[in-house]
């Protein structure tokens, strides 16, 4: 008995399956307009997403860094920065100091930014030496770093300091605002995609409306009549997601080349322009849910209401 | 089967159709329903059907009581009626068997026991040969067999017929009463909207004759 009922179970949502791809095959242009549409609205947050995860994820090492870099006033010899940099080696609070002097900066500099001719024209090193301060493994809290950092500041031969977890800070703030916009954005063009789908289906029902009619007549339930409007919203969201992605895909080959170009100036190799597994699953999960809501929508508020006369 | 107490059927409009009907319908009975144009024939095959609910009285068709049957409920309800129109209600895009499978793809039914029901239907009324047709490639009356072919596919124990010779001319007509009059020879229960005395006169079967939403004549042949 219940074999059977699941075998019947699974033949009717088949033939529902199969009624309202047929129907969407009836009018092409019509279908395919209503896709792209669909897929350009999902591509558009989409993008923005996948941008916005992987630029998150290559930022995530630096989130325990508690580096604070020095910078030294410009009339610091070679030999006093190494004598201070001893001195700090001892210090409690201090774990280890890395040097780099004004001309170790200016070779990083000319190497990474290929300005090197440029910089053969000035007369005087404009870039400071930096001793790169890692603090004790006791003190993390961002509190007792700052403090550190304020006392290295006090001494005569520094110019200023630089925390790497306030720069860090800001630019996690910076990115949690992004976020928010995104998802707000990701949001509005949801409601978009849902707007479209509802309007597919409201105008399949008004121009089936007969049949319809005919279905309640000889008894269709209303489980039966919206069934295949459930999968035309199904079809129409799950492949406009698949066109959204293959959209993706290709702006993101096609932009490539000229962010990385810019990226290799600053000696970033990680190209934040790819579509991860995440944002792949998140769009086709979405595209799933606002064809439910659609349905749910599109048939509450215009299957329901058809009645045989 | 089907008994109507106090039974009035007004109209958002204002409109009165119908108005303190009692009427009783045996099982295995075929019933003429007449009367002139407006005089509530349709409406009171409606407030059978669930198409309208009554507005005064009761409806119990099986011994149940179906006027006040809950909305889920009309569709199984329906399952066990068979309707016929004058208009015959086919859809154009499907063909003479899809038409016909219509009400038990609903139910489910698997597609063998489809093919099997549908091919007898077909067969009763004469158009097992027109299966693969379209309805707009057949005549008005194999239309309307097509119609009555898809109303007895569920083997309903009642028929309900509005005006089902109304575009047909009376030899057509004729075949298609000479239809109904077989399926009430295998017990089934119809009730039949017509205005045309001459072929209702001709089957002698019981009348029952509205005028202005009223019964005004029960016939008992
Ligand atoms: N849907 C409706 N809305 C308002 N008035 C209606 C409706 N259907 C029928 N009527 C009115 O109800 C009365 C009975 O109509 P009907 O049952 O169709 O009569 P018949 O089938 O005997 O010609 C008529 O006066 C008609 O105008
Ligand atoms: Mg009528």
């Amino acid at each position: 008995m219940s074999v059977f009922s699941a075998v019947d179970f699974i033949r009717q949502h088949r033939e529902a399956a199969q009624q309202a791809f047929r129907e969407l095959l009836r009018r092409p242009l019509t279908t395919i307009l209503t896709l792209l549409a669909i897929a350009l609205a999902l591509a558009l947050p989409g993008m923005l997403l996948a941008i916005l995860g992987n630029v998150q994820q290559t930022t995530k090492p630096w989130e325990d860094n508690r580096q604070i870099n020095v910078f030294m006033k410009l009339d610091v010899t070679e030999d006093n920065l190494a004598e201070l940099a001893n001195e700090w080696r001892d210090d409690g609070e201090i774990k280890s100091v890395k040097m780099i002097s004004q001309k170790q900066a200016l070779e990083q500099f000319k190497q990474n930014s290929g300005m090197a001719d440029a910089l053969e024209l000035l007369e005087v090193n404009p870039l400071p030496a930096v001793l790169i301060v890692t603090p004790n493994d006791n003190i993390s809290d961002p509190e007792n770093i700052k403090l550190l950092g304020k006392r290295l500041a006090a001494n005569p031969a520094v110019d200023q300091i630089q925390l790497d977890q306030e720069s860090l800070q800001r630019l996690q703030s910076f990115l949690n605002f992004l976020n928010t916009s995104i998802l707000l954005l990701a949001f509005l063009f949801g409601l978009m995609v849902t707007l479209i789908i509802i309007n597919s289906l409201r105008f399949e029902i008004i121009r089936r409306q007969n049949e319809i009619k005919v279905v309640k007549l000889v008894g269709g339930s209303n489980e039966y009549i919206q069934r295949p409007f459930l999968y035309t919203a199904l079809l129409l969201g799950l492949m406009g997601a698949i066109l959204a992605v293959i959209i993706i895909h290709f702006v993101f080959l096609f932009l490539a080349p000229y962010l990385e170009s810019l990226l290799s100036l600053y000696g970033n190799t990680n190209s934040p322009l790819h579509l991860n597994p995440e944002t792949t699953m998140t769009i086709l999960l979405a595209a799933l849910l606002l064809s439910l809501a659609s349905t749910w929508v599109a048939v509450r508020f215009n299957l329901r209401q058809i009645e045989p006369q | 089967m089907i008994e109507f107490t106090h039974v009035g059927k007004r109209y958002p409009g204002g409109t009165e159709a119908l108005l303190g009907i009692n009427l009783e319908i045996d099982q295995g009975e075929m019933v003429f329903l007449t009367g002139h144009s407006g005089a509530g024939k349709s409406t009171l095959l409606r407030l059978i059907s669930l198409i309208e609910r009554p507005t005064r009285g009761s409806i119990t068709v099986n011994g149940r009581e179906v006027s006040k049957l809950p909305h889920r409920s009309i569709p199984y309800y329906r399952r066990k009626l068979g309707v016929i129109f004058q208009d015959h209600r086919l859809l154009p895009e499907r063909s003479v068997f899809d038409n016909v499978a219509l009400p038990l793809q609903i139910c489910g039914t698997d597609p063998r026991t489809i093919g099997k029901r549908v091919r007898a239907a077909l067969d009763k009324v004469g158009l097992l040969h027109k299966e693969k047709a379209l309805p707009d490639m057949l005549s008005s009356g194999q239309q309307q067999r097509v119609g009555i072919a898809r109303a007895v596919v569920n083997r309903p124990a009642i028929l309900l017929a509005d005006e089902p010779t109304g575009n047909l001319d009376p030899e057509l007509s004729e075949e298609i009463m000479q239809l109904f009059v077989d399926f009430n020879q295998v017990g089934v229960t119809l009730l039949i909207a017509s205005h045309d005395q001459y072929l209702i006169r001709h089957f002698s079967k019981k009348i029952i004759e509205l005028e202005n939403g009223q019964i005004k004549n029960e016939d008992n042949v």
